[in-house]
C-alpha cells in the first residue's frame, strides 16, 4: 500500500522522521515494503499489508494504526460529513444472487459538472499512484484510497432506470474499460441493466457506461461482494485492479455507506450536483462481532503481564469498543473496519503488538523433551550420504518437476504447470544424475562419482506414491561393474541389510559409467541383520584355496553359493581373484574358503574330505575342473 | 689406471655396514651417510673415478660402486634407529621427504543445502526436537483445511499451486503441512523440526525456483508461550549467525498462527543503514513464526484450552546462497555446482 506522508498526516501527527514511523509501523504488523519514494515535496510509503487487513488498504486504516501505536489523536473524517437523504422506493437496484453480492448502494446524482480535478485532488490520487482522469472518477479514487471502499460512477444515461447485479451468463461477452473484450461465465458478477453489462462488479467498470465530459448525471455506487468471487474472476481475467485488490478481502458491507456519504460531500463541494435518489440493497445483515479476552490467557499466552487500564486504552485506541466485565475479562465490540478480528488470540495480538513485541522476553519451554520420534530413515540418508561422500561422491539435488519423454514408471502429471519442461514428477534420478555429470565433466575430471538422496514419484491404482531413492553415478577408467556393485553393498551394509534384486539395480551406460539406484525405503523394510560379530579370542580358521575352471558362461555366484553351503564347516567361501579368461572359452575361479568348527581345533587334513567333494560336485554340477 | 680403490671399497663395506647396524639416533645416522657416501667419501673418489676409466675399468669399478651402495642403503634401512622424538629414521631422501603433500584419497561433498540442513538440525535436536518427515505430494486438507486455509482465504494467493488433481491433491506448498500431519497423528507433547522441499507454480530466475527448501520447526505442549517461542528463536538466530546478530520481534500476520510475528536480523552488509541486499529495510526477515492458532488446534483435535504451541518457519535456500556465496538459486538444483577444495 502506498501512503503519501503528507496525506497521512492530515488525519494523525506524524514523527518528523519517516524512519521512526516506518520502524514503528513494521513493529505493529506493516513492514516498510519498498524504500520510500519522494515524489514532488511529499514522500511516499510503500507498506507490506497483509491478506487480512482491508482496513489498511486506506490511509485512514494506516492513519488509526498510527493513532494507537504512537498514541495520537485520530481526525475521521468520515465521521463529520452530512448523512445521506432516505432511501427512494421503488428501488432500482435488484441482487440476483445475495451469495454472490450482500450490498449494493447507490445515489443518483444530478447536475453535475465534469471537468479536470482540482489541483489538491489531483496530487492525492497521482501521489498514490493512480492517473487523475477527472473530478468525478478522481473522487471516487480519492475515497476508495482514503477509507478503503471502491466505489464506482456510472453516466445516468447509459444505466437507464435498473440495475442488477448477477451471475453472468456463460459465454456473455463484456467490454473493459480500456478496450480489451472479454468472455465471461457463470462464476463472475456483473452489474447489468435491462439490456448490457455495465461493469464486472468490484473488479472493473465498461467501456461504454463511464464519466465522460458531457456526462451531467450519475451514478455512484458501493457495494460489498463476496470475495471469493471477486478474487477468483480478477485471477482468471488478469483483472488485478485497485478495486479487485480491496473487494478480494473481507470489507464490511457498514464501510458502504460510509465512503458513499463522503464521496457525496465531496462531489458537492468539487463538482455541484444534488442527490436525486437514494437506494440500498442490503439484504443479509452483517451480525455484530463481540470478543472477550482475559487478562490470564494473555499472560498464559504470550509470557507478559499487561496492565488492565493499557490494555483498555490501547483497544479502545484501535477504535475497538472495550469495557471491563470482571477484572480477569474485557469485553470488545469490534468495528466494521476491522473484519480480521474473529476470536480472543486475535484481541490478543492487538494488545500485544502495540504494547510491543520487543517487551517480550526470552524464556526456554518449561517441559522436558518428548520422547524422539525422528524418522529412522532420516538416521540413515546422513549415514548413506557420509559413506558416499568418504568414497569420493559428490553430493547433488536436482529438481523434481520434469518432463520425461520415456517415464519409467506411470508418471504423476502436474494439471496446471507454467513450464513445459516440468509437466510431472520423475519417475527416476538418472536423468537428473546424468545431466549433472555433463556439466560437472566440463571439469576436465575424467572420474566423477555423483550421488543424489530423493524421492520418485508414480502413480499406482488410481493413488499416488513417493519412494525415497538413493542413486549414484560412477564414471572413471577403472571402474567397472564389480567395483559398481561393491559400493551398492557397502551402502546396504552401512543399512544392516544384505543386497538383493529387489532393492537395487545397477545400469551400465557406457565402457566406463554406470549408474545406480537403491530403494531405500524398501531396503529399510529388509529385516536387519548382525554384519559384524566380535571375538575375544583368535578365530581358529583353517584357510584353503581351489584354483578352478570352469564355462566361460557360467555365472560365479551360484557356484559360489553352493560351496558355502556345501558343508557345515565352511563359514565363508570368496572370491581370491577376479576371475581371468583362460583357452577353451573357460574362465578361472580361485575359491578361498574358510573352515571353522566351535570348540574345535580343525586340521588341514580334516577338511581335505571336503575339499575333494566340492572338486566332485563343480566337476557335476559346474563342468569346473581343478587347474594344475 | 690403479683399481686398488676396488678393493678399498671392499675391505671398507663391512666396517661401514657395522657402523651403520649399530647407530643409535637418526643424526648419528645421518653423519654416517655423510660419512660414507658424501663429497669426502671413497665412495665419492669412486664415482669421480669412473669418468676417466678405461671401459673394462668402468665395468668392474661401477660394479664396486654398486655393490658397496646397495650395502649401504640396505643398511641404513634395516637399521632400526630411534629419533629424538621416538619415530623411526626418514631413510629414502625422495620417497620419504616430509614436505612432500600427501596422496590424498578423493574425498566427496555434501551439497550446500543438505549442509545447512544438518547444521539447523544439530541445533534443534539438542533442543529436544526430533526431525520429521511428511510427504510431498499432499492434500488440499493437510496443506490448507486445516492450517485455517479455508478455500478462498485470501493468503491463499500467496501459495500458487501444482495441482495434480484439482482441488484435493497438489504438490505442499510448504512445510507446514507436515506440522498439521504430526499434530494429527502424533501423541502430545511435540517437538518436530521440518527440513524439506516445496513447489510453487512459478517460472524460475535468479531467486526465484519452483522447488525450494523450507524448514519448519513446531513446538505443541502445555503452558506454552510466546516468550518461549522468542527465547527458542533468538538462541537459534545467535547458534546460526553468530552471538552479536542483532534481532528484532515483530507482528506479522500469518493465518496458522496467532498472535503471529517475523524475525529479522541486522543486515550484515549495511551494517542497519540499508541497503540493496536488505531492501533498504535495515533488516532481512529469517524467519516466520508464531503461536499454533486455536482453529489449527481444533482442526488437528488438539483442546486449545489444555495445550498450546508455537511454530515458525524460515526458506532455507536464500540462507544457503548467503553462506556459501551463491548468487543464482537455480545454480543450486540443475547439478551446476562444482565443488573445488581449496589446499
Amino acid at each position: 500500500m502506498k501512503v503519501p506522508i503528507k496525506w497521512l498526516a492530515e488525519y494523525v501527527s506524524l514523527p518528523d522522521s519517516v524512519t521512526d514511523l516506518t520502524t514503528r509501523l513494521t513493529a505493529i504488523g506493516h513492514m516498510q515494503d519498498h524504500q520510500p519514494e519522494t515524489i514532488g515535496d511529499d514522500t511516499v510509503l510503500d507498506l507490506e499489508v497483509r491478506q487480512n487487513r482491508s482496513d489498511c488498504l486506506s490511509i485512514l486504516g494506516v492513519a488509526r494504526e498510527v493513532s494507537a501505536s504512537m498514541d495520537q489523536p485520530l481526525t475521521d473524517p468520515s465521521i463529520t460529513t452530512p448523512p445521506l437523504p432516505e432511501t427512494t422506493t421503488p428501488s432500482m437496484i435488484t441482487i440476483a444472487d445475495p451469495l454472490m453480492c450482500y450490498r449494493f448502494e447507490a445515489l443518483v446524482i444530478d447536475n453535475v459538472t465534469v471537468a479536470p480535478s482540482p489541483t489538491w485532488l489531483a496530487e492525492k490520487v497521482e501521489h498514490y499512484g493512480m492517473k487523475s482522469i477527472n473530478n468525478v472518477v478522481d473522487i471516487t479514487n480519492f475515497v476508495m484510497i482514503e477509507l478503503g471502499e471502491p466505489l464506482h460512477a456510472f453516466d445516468k444515461v447509459k444505466v437507464a432506470d435498473s440495475l442488477t447485479i448477477r451471475a453472468a451468463t456463460n459465454g456473455e461477452k463484456f467490454e473493459v474499460l480500456g478496450g480489451k473484450t472479454i468472455s465471461l461465465s457463470s462464476s463472475d458478477i456483473v452489474v447489468a441493466n435491462d439490456s448490457d453489462i455495465l461493469a464486472m462488479g468490484g473488479i472493473i467498470g465498461g467501456k461504454n457506461s463511464g464519466i465522460t465530459e458531457s456526462t451531467t448525471s450519475i451514478v455512484l455506487e458501493a457495494a460489498t461482494y463476496n470475495q471469493a468471487y471477486i478474487r477468483r474472476s480478477s485471477i482468471r481475467h488478469s483483472l488485478r485492479t485497485e478495486a479487485s485488490l480491496r473487494h478480494e478481502k473481507f470489507l464490511h458491507p457498514d464501510l458502504a455507506p460510509i465512503a458513499l456519504r463522503r464521496a457525496a460531500s465531496l462531489l458537492k463541494e468539487v463538482c455541484g450536483g444534488t442527490i436525486s435518489a437514494h437506494h440500498d440493497e442490503y439484504v443479509t445483515i452483517a451480525t455484530p462481532v463481540h470478543i472477550s479476552m482475559s487478562l490470564t490467557r494473555f499472560h498464559e499466552l504470550t509470557g507478559i503481564t499487561v496492565d488492565t487500564q493499557k490494555a483498555l486504552s490501547i483497544l479502545q485506541s484501535l477504535g475497538i469498543e472495550a469495557s471491563l466485565k470482571n477484572e480477569d475479562i474485557i469485553e470488545t465490540s469490534i468495528p466494521y473496519f476491522r473484519t480480521d478480528l474473529l476470536c480472543e488470540e486475535d484481541v490478543i495480538e492487538e494488545v500485544l503488538r502495540i504494547v510491543g513485541y520487543d517487551t517480550i522476553p526470552d524464556t526456554l519451554p518449561r517441559t522436558s523433551p518428548p520422547v524422539e520420534i525422528t524418522s529412522p530413515s532420516v538416521i540413515l540418508e546422513e549415514k548413506l550420504r557420509d559413506l558416499l561422500v568418504d568414497l569420493g561422491f559428490e553430493e547433488v539435488i536436482t529438481e523434481p518437476l520434469v518432463n520425461e519423454e520415456h517415464p519409467k514408471l506411470d508418471p504423476v502429471v502436474l494439471q496446471n504447470s507454467l513450464n513445459s519442461d516440468k509437466t510431472m514428477l520423475r519417475t527416476t534420478l538418472e536423468n537428473g544424475l546424468f545431466s549433472a555429470l555433463s556439466y560437472q565433466k566440463k571439469t576436465k575430471r575424467t572420474d566423477l562419482s555423483l550421488f543424489e538422496v530423493g524421492k520418485i514419484y508414480f502413480k499406482e491404482n488410481d493413488s499416488y506414491t513417493e519412494q525415497k531413492v538413493l542413486a549414484g553415478v560412477v564414471t572413471a577408467k577403472t571402474a567397472t561393474y564389480a567395483k559398481v556393485k561393491g559400493i551398492v553393498e557397502a551402502l546396504c551394509l552401512k543399512a544392516g541389510r544384505k543386497l538383493d534384486d529387489t532393492i537395487a539395480s545397477i545400469i551400465r551406460h557406457d565402457t566406463h559409467t554406470w549408474y545406480f539406484q537403491i530403494m531405500t525405503e524398501k531396503l529399510m523394510q529388509k529385516p536387519a541383520f548382525e554384519i559384524t560379530t566380535i571375538k575375544t579370542a583368535l578365530p581358529q580358521i583353517v584357510y584353503q584355496d581351489i584354483s578352478l575352471s570352469v564355462p566361460k558362461a557360467i555365472p560365479v555366484g551360484p557356484i559360489l553359493e553352493k560351496v558355502r553351503n556345501f558343508s557345515p564347516l565352511i563359514v565363508k567361501a570368496a572370491l581370491g581373484e577376479y576371475p581371468i579368461a583362460l583357452p577353451d572359452e573357460r574362465k578361472s575361479v580361485f575359491l578361498k574358503l574358510h573352515y571353522h568348527k566351535a570348540g574345535e581345533q580343525l586340521n588341514i587334513e580334516d577338511v581335505e574330505p571336503i575339499k575333494n567333494g566340492i572338486i566332485a560336485m563343480i566337476e557335476t554340477d559346474f563342468q569346473g575342473t581343478l587347474r594344475k | 689406471m690403479d683399481l686398488d680403490i676396488v678393493q678399498k671399497l671392499q675391505d671398507l663395506q663391512s666396517q661401514a655396514v657395522a657402523h651403520m647396524t649399530a647407530a643409535k639416533t637418526k643424526n648419528e645416522m645421518v653423519a654416517l651417510v655423510a660419512q660414507y657416501t658424501g663429497k669426502n667419501s671413497l665412495l665419492f673418489e669412486a664415482g669421480a673415478l669412473l669418468k676417466t676409466a678405461l671401459p673394462e675399468q668402468k665395468r668392474v669399478l661401477g660394479q664396486a660402486i654398486n655393490t658397496f651402495r646397495t650395502a649401504i642403503n640396505a643398511a641404513a634401512e634395516n637399521a632400526t634407529v630411534g629419533t629424538d622424538d621416538g619415530t623411526n629414521i626418514v631413510r629414502d631422501p625422495i620417497r620419504d621427504d616430509s614436505t612432500l603433500p600427501g596422496e590424498r584419497p578423493p574425498i566427496g561433498h555434501l551439497h550446500p543445502t543438505t549442509m545447512v540442513i544438518r547444521k539447523i538440525n544439530s541445533f534443534f535436536r539438542y533442543m529436544g526436537y526430533s526431525v520429521y518427515e511428511g510427504p510431498e505430494i499432499e492434500s488440499n486438507e493437510f496443506n490448507f483445511e486445516k492450517l485455517n486455509l479455508p478455500k478462498d482465504h485470501p493468503a491463499r494467493e500467496l501459495a500458487d499451486t501444482f495441482y495434480i488433481r484439482d482441488p484435493e491433491v497438489l504438490l505442499r506448498t510448504h512445510t507446514s503441512s507436515v506440522e498439521t500431519r504430526a499434530m494429527s497423528t502424533e501423541s502430545l507433547p511435540l517437538r518436530i523440526v521440518v527440513p524439506g522441499k516445496v513447489y510453487r507454480n512459478e517460472n524460475s530466475n535468479t531467486t526465484n525456483t519452483s522447488m525450494f527448501h523450507q524448514y519448519e520447526g513446531l513446538l505443541v505442549d502445555k503452558g506454552v508461550r510466546m516468550s518461549d517461542l522468542k527465547g527458542t528463536l533468538n538462541r537459534f538466530v545467535r547458534f546460526l549467525y553468530g552471538d552479536d546478530v542483532k534481532t528484532r520481534f515483530r507482528c506479522k500476520y500469518y493465518p496458522q498462527v496467532e498472535p503471529g510475528a517475523g524475525m529479522d536480523i541486522q543486515c550484515s552488509f549495511c551494517g542497519g543503514t540499508g541497503c540493496s541486499v536488505c531492501k533498504y529495510r535495515g533488516w532481512i526477515e529469517v524467519l516466520g513464526c508464531g503461536m499454533v492458532h486455536p482453529n489449527v488446534l481444533n482442526a488437528c483435535g488438539i483442546d486449545p484450552t489444555e495445550y498450546s504451541g508455537f511454530a515458525f518457519g524460515m526458506g532455507l535456500d536464500r540462507l544457503v546462497m548467503l553462506t556459501y556465496g551463491i548468487n543464482d538459486i537455480r545454480k543450486l538444483y540443475n547439478g551446476e555446482l562444482f565443488y573445488e577444495d581449496t589446499v
